[in-house]
């Protein structure tokens, strides 16, 4: 256990940073519920380490379980209570924010499904391929490829045209 | 392509704030997830144990007055507790479910959380039914075990190494009033359940057996005040588990029912 902890441990210092900012993109821009993410996610890892870590496949598994926590916790009614995205502006009933702008960038994340704010966090944030991304949402290659198309022709819609022009193609 | 995306993207991070993940805090939630997992493995996830109720009302019987209800791990509020039950009846196996006896009102205990656990501990090592030397952390902790708070409940984990005996220890005591004592209460995958009733209260036991060879027995006691208390004990320490090794399919749980019960009904023959 001593080793676990140590190993686990240092796991933890080399990524939680990292796993933060994607957790933050997950959540759609709040740095509180990132870490309340990542806190839970490592716990989860930490349950399974010595399984992961023999088979090497830590990071992978890590990715998994943070974005199906993330899509879980967003699916409670207190989190559909709580959001952020019932507060803002109809999308069509106002011009498109600014791409310099990061409050935009969080608010057009925001306004995703979690789904498929998950599908471009992990397609384009975390460089995953259309197959990777659908063994960890343990979804079809083609649902991934819908959902990247769908979620980036959201974003299009909300961000500057210019930004993601040409960005749509989510093969 | 991906590329424009991932620097639009990364254009979220506006003032990112400190990082204030707690190596520490994740390795506790991490542990304690560690423990339910094994906790559900074990078949004991609607065990409650009395340990601690047997702490506090040995504690004090040394005193020399009333036994008391445990407030709950997680302080709320209650109702008035009952007193303990009036005396002995003779043991009597039964299916249905008993209803332990009551008493007067006697007033909460107006200790901490941590304080009780404190005190339970105490009185489990007192009662030496156990030797304390027997007693022995789980794999990734150190010193004497000790009851640990959970939620509304108290928990004590241990692995118990005897000379001719090991394996694994656990104890709830879930100050939450239970009306009724039942077979039905007894989580799976144990089974075989007899109810009896004794001086302290009526009295569940249950076992069950692993296919890999593992043992284990299952005892719960409800005192008349409506604290349960139950434990489960093992033929398979969590360090020869943590390890991967097979429990010995010869081997008994390192404490019988009756010392479960016994240990179990200590502080209830004393809350008279």
């Amino acid at each position: 256990m001593q080793d676990r902890d140590a190993e686990f441990g240092d796991y933890l210092d080399s990524r939680a940073a990292v796993m933060r900012r994607t957790a933050y993109l997950l959540c759609g821009g709040d740095w509180h519920r990132a870490e309340d993410l990542v806190q839970t996610t490592l716990a989860k890892i930490y349950v399974a380490w010595p399984r992961i870590r023999k088979d090497g496949s830590v990071d992978a598994y890590s990715r998994k379980v943070m974005v199906r926590t993330a899509i879980d916790e967003s699916r409670k009614a207190y989190r559909r209570r709580e959001s952020v995205v019932e507060d803002l502006p109809e999308v069509l009933s106002t011009p498109p924010p600014r791409v310099e702008d990061a409050v935009d960038v969080r608010r057009a994340l925001a306004q995703l499904p979690a789904g498929q704010r998950a599908v471009v966090v992990l397609r384009y944030w975390e460089d995953l391929s259309v197959t990777e991304t659908a063994q960890a949402l343990g979804k079809s290659e083609g649902t991934i490829k819908s959902q990247a198309a769908k979620g980036l022709a959201h974003l299009r819609r909300l961000l500057a045209a210019g930004d993601l022009a040409g960005a749509g193609e989510a093969g | 392509m991906t590329d424009d995306i991932k620097e639009l993207l990364g254009r979220a991070f506006d003032e990112e704030p400190p990082l204030r993940i707690d190596r520490d805090e994740v390795l506790k939630q991490g542990r304690k997830r560690l423990r339910k997992r094994r906790f559900f493995e074990a078949g004991s996830v609607v065990a409650a144990v009395v340990v601690a109720v047997v702490g506090a009302a040995t504690l004090t019987n040394l005193a020399g007055s009333e036994p008391e209800r445990l407030p709950p791990a997680a302080s709320y509020p209650q109702s008035a507790p009952q007193e303990g039950p009036d005396l002995p009846l003779p043991t009597v196996t039964s299916p249905t479910a008993v209803t332990p006896s009551s008493g007067a009102v006697t007033p909460p205990v107006a200790t901490s959380g941590p304080e009780v656990a404190r005190q339970l501990t105490k009185a489990l090592y007192d009662s030496k039914i156990v030797l304390v030397s027997e007693y022995e952390p789980l794999p990734g902790s150190s010193g004497t075990p000790e009851f640990q708070v959970d939620d509304t409940k108290y928990v004590y984990e241990a692995d118990v190494v005897r000379t001719k005996s090991q394996g694994y220890l656990q104890i709830v005591v879930d100050p939450a009033p239970v009306t009724a004592a039942s077979c039905e209460s007894v989580p799976e995958p144990f089974g075989d359940c007899e109810l009896s009733k004794t001086d302290a209260g009526p009295v569940t036991y249950a076992n069950y057996g692993g296919p890999d060879g593992e043992y284990r027995v299952y005892v719960s006691v409800l005192l008349a005040n409506g604290t349960q208390l139950a434990a489960i004990a093992s033929n398979y320490t969590l360090r020869a588990r943590e390890a991967g090794t097979t429990p010995n399919p010869k081997a008994l749980p390192v404490l019988s029912a009756d010392e479960l019960a016994e240990l179990l009904t200590k502080a209830g023959l004393g809350a008279s």
